[in-house]
């Protein structure tokens, strides 16, 4: 897919463990574990808000496109 | 629960039929076998005598094609047990139970269309008198209602497999 997450990333800047976000934003670290390898199809707005909220970036910090 | 319970019922309806359809083709398929078995004695014992006749052969094991399809219905019958239902999504909408539904949809339409040609065949045959009488048991009227709940289990697995198509993309969004 040409969208490419960088959850690791920001994750890394902030010093923050997936399993602590995964908590934070209420979902399960599958689900978390699912977005970070690029698998999931989609992302609901309230998740791509509560990850903006917790990690103090913007949804272009998370989400990159990169044309194949 | 209150919810669950018509429909267990449901499920457990079917399966009681299909159970008596299961058994009443068994009887079927044995009184086909003996009438076909007594055909074959009949022929063996007087073989030397039908060489003038040889119809008569064609007729004494025209039953064996019945039971070839009443075995190939009792295959399909036997695929109604594999379904897994459930009121929850993801028992139901399985890529499994969309090829069982198609299955059977498909063995249905099979079935029919053998038996509507054995039956177009044995009545030609009967009207040009190289047959005697056959009787096969089957209403054309019922094939037709066969071949109408055949169409909608092929609808049925259509929207089992689209079904399971959404599931798999709602359970990838996050």
């Amino acid at each position: 897919m040409s969208i490419v997450v960088n959850l690791d990333i920001v994750l890394a800047e902030h010093n923050m463990k997936s399993k602590e976000l995964a908590e934070l934003i209420g979902i399960t670290e599958a689900n978390l574990s699912i977005l970070k390898s690029g698998k999931a199809k989609a992302i609901r707005f309230s998740t791509l808000e509560a990850i903006c909220k917790v990690l103090e970036c913007q949804p272009a910090d998370i989400l990159e496109y990169r044309a194949e | 629960m209150i919810n669950k319970f018509p429909f267990s019922i449901l499920i457990n309806f079917l399966y009681i039929l299909v159970l008596l359809s299961i058994f009443s083709l068994v009887i079927s398929i044995i009184d086909k076998t003996y009438t076909l078995g007594t055909n074959l004695l009949y022929l063996e014992n007087s073989l030397g005598t039908l060489n003038n006749n040889d119809n008569n052969i064609f007729y004494r094991l025209f039953p064996l094609t019945e039971i070839l399809l009443k075995v190939y219905m009792l295959c399909i019958l036997f695929n109604v047990n594999k379904i897994k239902c459930g009121t929850k999504s993801n028992l139901f909408f399985t890529k499994k139970n969309g090829k069982i539904f198609e299955l059977l949809g498909s063995g249905l339409i099979y079935y029919s269309i053998g038996f509507i040609l054995i039956n177009i065949i044995s009545s030609g045959l009967v009207k040009f008198g190289i047959f005697e009488e056959v009787n096969l048991n089957v209403n054309l009227s019922e094939l037709i209602y066969l071949i109408v709940i055949a169409i909608f289990m092929l609808i049925i697995s259509k929207i089992l497999k689209n079904g399971y198509e959404l599931k798999k993309e709602n359970d990838l969004t996050i």
